[in-house]
């Protein structure tokens, strides 16, 4: 044990300082503006609440919150249980595997803005690759992120295309590290695949789990590079999303005021999801 | 417009000629040692910049450091350096359009009148009476004062014209270009329904996004026809922004039409922006494009089309009556408030907005802004002979694609969404009644 | 452990198709940045065709992509630099469980990660003008400490919980420091760990594209933005971006050959406790 006179604080001050200046300024600062009708020029006036009244009330917000959570949801959704199955598919493989994870593990490695250039060349309907080996097969493709219904279900598609490798890497990395025990003791009690995976594996890898889902849930909520470089939000705001949103009210539109208060409602919004997800792990928040 | 302007033009040129001998010698060197940052979004006139800017540097002894960035994140980019309070950049490309009204607006933007007024500072054969009044009209403030001041010279301009396929047109309709618009939108589907997939009638911009505002409002105009319209409010509001005026009959006509060829397009026509819709266009897919001038010279480059010698150009054809009107805009050369080196960044803006340097980067965009371009038989020689003659013809009957008002890029994006509704379907004149029930109050 | 609820023929089936259909988009960018202009787009595909290099050369020599290109390589590492030195202390403290405020510093970790990007773009922007920061790799490097330090220090604390304790008392009764003990001990049997999570890091900051926007002009221009740039209005170069788009993945891909073994034993040693 340590000796009494030894205090490890100053351990923490780097990284405390370095946390601090870089989360405490930009959000008092951003709060400061939510109060306000800064335009980029010389208008700056303190607006009250007026700013959270349009955010919380405006059809054009409830769209956008929406279509993100749908977004988050069914992409987190679908690349957890994709990336676990290939986990567990991988893990039992012996040949080969090195070679099948680095192939894996690529699309994490572009860009989101690299990934919409090329996702918009291969959706192409009529000059797109991916049409065509439809066509080949005898079924017309989708217009994909050209129409209403189709846009956001292609922009989760490319999303797990490009984030699935994330939870596989981890995943597979849990499983490597479980202990050998459980399972022999199961196969000699007689289990079946189904209730080694649901009563062995699955509460074994529970944490991790929790792990990943934050880390996906936050990255997803906040969407942003691949919306922007394929639909700009579009068609008839089918894929508008938190992110864009601000981006315009700032960049295109000039109310950072406005375009604070966004973030700041949205941060509230992932805090509370954030500490929702902390709760449902046992060990006391310790998700690692 | 043109012709009128041309004798006017001779006869300066000629007054010039006599007064050869200016009262005092103008000084290209009288920066010299100093280094500017000039900021430029990729675009033709940039590459044509960067061939030339060392005889800038060579006259004048000032370095010019080049800050080039994607049109995606230009105005962001722009707007980050000129509104900051530390000097960023000297001299920048600026939008001729609501930009730099909003960055006059916020008093970040330097009034060039002051420096042209000044011999000391102005070469006297820089000639600014060799831009079209509608030009300077777009980037003087405030708007229709007698003492307005110029913040941003012209050097580009581009017009909405029509690009058609020759080989497309042929084929699927006997070699008749449409007369009028009625008759495109005819067309346009008629190739689309024959085209089996592979041909399609037309190829536009259609992704959500305040890009396609400028051909958009050209098309609009074209529908609106010969009757007046005032700006700062355009063609939108009845000379007051108290009265939107979106459901205006000929305003829906105009969405319509604008609608009716992304309905001829291509099923993902609705995710395109305008690298995606020329790209199509010049791959040879589509048989009409209606988009800004400025892509004609890359349609006749072989290395970036496979339809070049093969591509028409037309003024837009008329909506109604024997006059197709489009709109135009600009790209313009501003100084930022917030520079410590104005003098210089003046000479540089001077220099490339000058009547050598207009001609040889307009053969880049095949949009040079100052007049006297189009009677140079180098900058005629540099350009397809059809699209000089289209051109011409249609910025006889053009006008300013700009709004004046902080926020109407947002309106922008409400207008795109009406226009994807009635290319989905939607009625165009309920579409443009909700649209104005939607933007009643926006402006007041 | 071996759940054999699917057979191997199974398992390559899944494996080949995944790595099939992860790699593919990533070939066809590759593709078109080998052909000419008129087969990159043709359809149906022209599989077949004689490789142009021009457009990588061009790329490369674009104004201002290999300084962009080093700009971000910079980033990654003084990034990762400051991660560890200062990540890596507090790491090892927030895993003695007997830490007042430890949760509450954890969480505040997680706020860091999870804060919109927007909600830094202007204040960091205006505080950066003033204290010239702006348009630096270091200061980007700084920046990304939201994303970089939050990772780090929740990946590297489950890293060293795996540590024995007793190698620490052991070394502590020799007299060893707390700083000794870290660096020579703990540091040392993590270090598989660490490397994964230096690899996950350069990733993100790679590829980070708001905050880059907002904060770099031309000098610490990054290459993600530089690749963007090939988009010039009615210009744009198809064949020249999809090589630039290939000269940026390559060094990300390069690591996840040489180090995806790495990613996988670092990241199984601190999985599970």
């Amino acid at each position: 044990m340590q000796k009494k006179a030894f205090s490890p604080y100053w351990l923490l001050v780097p990284a405390l300082t370095v946390l601090a200046l870089n989360t405490f300024y930009p959000v008092i600062y951003s709060v400061y503006l939510s109060f306000t009708d800064w335009n980029w020029g010389k208008t700056s006036n303190f607006v009250g609440i007026k700013n959270f009244v349009t955010v919380l009330t405006k059809a054009q917000y409830r769209g956008a919150f929406l279509n993100t959570l749908v977004f988050a949801t069914s992409a987190v959704v679908i690349e957890t249980c994709l990336g676990l199955g290939l986990a567990l598919a991988i893990n039992g493989i012996t040949r080969g595997a090195g070679l099948i994870r680095t192939m894996l593990l690529m699309p994490l490695m572009v860009s989101g803005i690299a990934v919409s250039l090329v996702w918009k060349v291969l959706l192409d309907p009529t000059q797109g690759v991916i049409n065509y080996f439809l066509s080949l097969i005898g079924i017309e493709g989708p217009a994909w992120l050209g129409t209403v219904p189709s846009a956001m279900p292609s922009i989760i598609m490319i999303d797990t295309w490009w984030q699935t490798a994330f939870s596989f890497i981890i995943l597979s990395s849990a499983l490597k590290g479980l202990p050998a025990e459980p399972f022999e003791a199961a196969r000699l009690e007689g289990a079946s695949a189904w209730q080694t995976f649901r009563h062995i594996t699955l509460p074994m890898l529970k944490p991790v789990l929790i792990t990943v889902i934050i880390f996906r849930s936050v990255d997803t909520l906040k969407v942003f590079d691949i919306i922007f470089g394929t639909t700009g939000g579009g068609p008839m705001r089918a894929t508008e999303v938190v992110q864009t949103l601000a981006y315009q009210t700032a960049f295109k539109f000039h109310r950072f005021g406005e375009s604070a208060t966004i973030s700041v409602v949205f941060s509230l919004i992932i805090l509370v999801l954030c500490l929702a997800y902390l709760r449902l792990d046992t060990d006391e928040g310790d998700a690692s | 417009m043109i012709t009128r302007i041309h004798g006017k033009l001779l006869a300066s040129a000629l007054a010039l000629a006599s007064v050869a001998a200016p009262a005092f010698a103008f000084d290209w060197k009288a920066q010299s040692g100093q280094e500017i940052i000039v900021m430029v979004s990729e675009n033709p006139w940039t590459n044509g910049l960067r061939e030339h800017v060392a005889e800038f540097e060579a006259q004048t002894g000032i370095k010019v450091n080049l800050a080039a960035f994607a049109e995606d994140l230009y105005g962001d980019r722009m707007n980050l350096a000129v509104r900051s309070t530390e000097p960023v950049v000297d001299a920048y490309m600026i939008p001729m359009d609501s930009a730099v009204f909003e960055q006059w607006s916020a008093d970040v933007v330097e009034p060039l009148s002051p420096y042209i007024a000044d011999a000391a500072k102005t070469d006297a054969g820089y000639d600014l009476e060799d831009y079209p009044a509608g030009f300077r009209a777009g980037a003087s403030f405030p708007v229709d004062d007698p003492a307005a001041q110029l913040y941003s010279i012209p050097i580009s301009f581009e017009t909405y014209i029509l690009f058609y396929n020759k080989e497309m047109v042929a084929k699927y309709l006997g070699g008749t270009v449409p007369a009028t618009m009625d008759d495109l939108m005819t067309a346009a589907a008629t190739v689309s329904a024959a085209g089996n997939g592979d041909d399609f009638g037309a190829s536009m911009r259609g992704k959500l996004s305040a890009e396609l505002v400028d051909t958009m409002t050209g098309i609009t105009f074209n529908a609106w026809g010969g009757d007046a319209i005032k700006l700062p409010e355009n063609v939108w509001f009845d000379g007051d922004w108290s009265k939107p005026r979106f459901n205006d009959p000929k305003i829906a006509k105009g969405l319509a039409y604008y609608a009716g060829l992304l309905k001829a397009g291509p099923p993902s026509v609705m995710s395109y922006g305008w690298e995606d819709a020329s790209r199509f266009f010049a791959d040879g897919h589509a048989a009409f494009f209606v988009d800004a001038s400025v892509f004609g010279p890359s349609f006749e480059n072989p290395e970036s089309s496979k339809v070049s010698g093969k591509v028409g150009y037309a003024p837009l054809p008329p909506a109604a009556g024997d006059i197709g009107y489009s709109g135009h805009w600009s790209w313009g050369m501003s100084i930022p408030k917030n520079s410590v080196k104005k003098d210089a960044a003046w000479l540089f803006v001077q220099w490339a907005t000058g009547k050598a340097m207009t001609t040889e980067f307009g053969k880049l965009t095949g949009g040079a802004p100052r007049l006297s371009s189009w009677a140079d038989e180098g900058y005629k020689a540099a350009l397809n002979p059809e699209y000089i003659t289209a051109v011409q013809t249609q910025m006889q009957n053009t006008r300013p694609t700009s709004v004046f008002r902080e926020g109407w890029s947002e309106v922008v994006l409400q207008i795109v969404d009406t226009i994807q509704q009635i290319a989905g379907g939607a009625d165009p004149q309920e579409a443009t009644n909700a649209l104005q029930d939607q933007l009643a109050g926006t402006f007041e | 452990m071996k759940p054999n609820f699917l057979s191997q023929f199974g398992r390559y089936t899944v494996a080949i198709t995944a790595a099939a259909v992860s790699f593919f988009p990533i070939l066809w960018i590759a593709m078109i940045a080998l052909k000419d202009r008129d087969d990159a787009f043709a359809m149906p595909p022209v599989w077949f065709f004689t490789p142009v290099w021009d457009h990588f050369v061009k790329a490369w020599s674009t104004s201002g992509f290999s300084g962009a290109f080093m700009n971000s390589v910079m980033v990654c590492v003084m990034g990762n630099l400051l991660a560890f030195a200062i990540g890596i202390p507090a790491a090892y403290l927030l895993n003695q469980r007997r830490v007042p405020g430890r949760k509450a510093i954890l969480v505040w970790l997680l706020i860091s990660y999870m804060l919109p990007e927007f909600l830094f773009v202007i204040p960091v922007y205006v505080l950066y003008q003033q204290i010239g920061l702006y348009d630096t790799v270091i200061g980007l490097a700084i920046i990304y400490q939201i994303f970089t330090l939050p990772f780090t220090i929740w990946l590297v604390r489950a890293f060293f919980a795996d540590v024995p304790a007793s190698l620490a008392e052991a070394a502590r009764l020799e007299g060893a420091t707390t700083w000794q003990i870290i660096w020579k001990i703990y540091v040392p049997i993590a270090a598989p760990g660490l490397a994964a999570t230096a690899i996950l890091n350069a990733i993100k900051m790679w590829n980070e594209l708001t905050i880059a926007l907002a904060l770099t002009f031309s000098d610490a221009q990054t290459v993600t933005l530089a690749v963007a740039g090939f988009r010039g209005y009615a210009s744009i170069d198809w064949g020249a971006m999809s090589a630039a788009s290939i000269i940026v993945i390559l060094p990300m891909a390069l690591f996840a050959i040489l180090a995806q073994r790495h990613i996988v034993q670092g990241l199984s040693l601190g999985s599970v406790k």
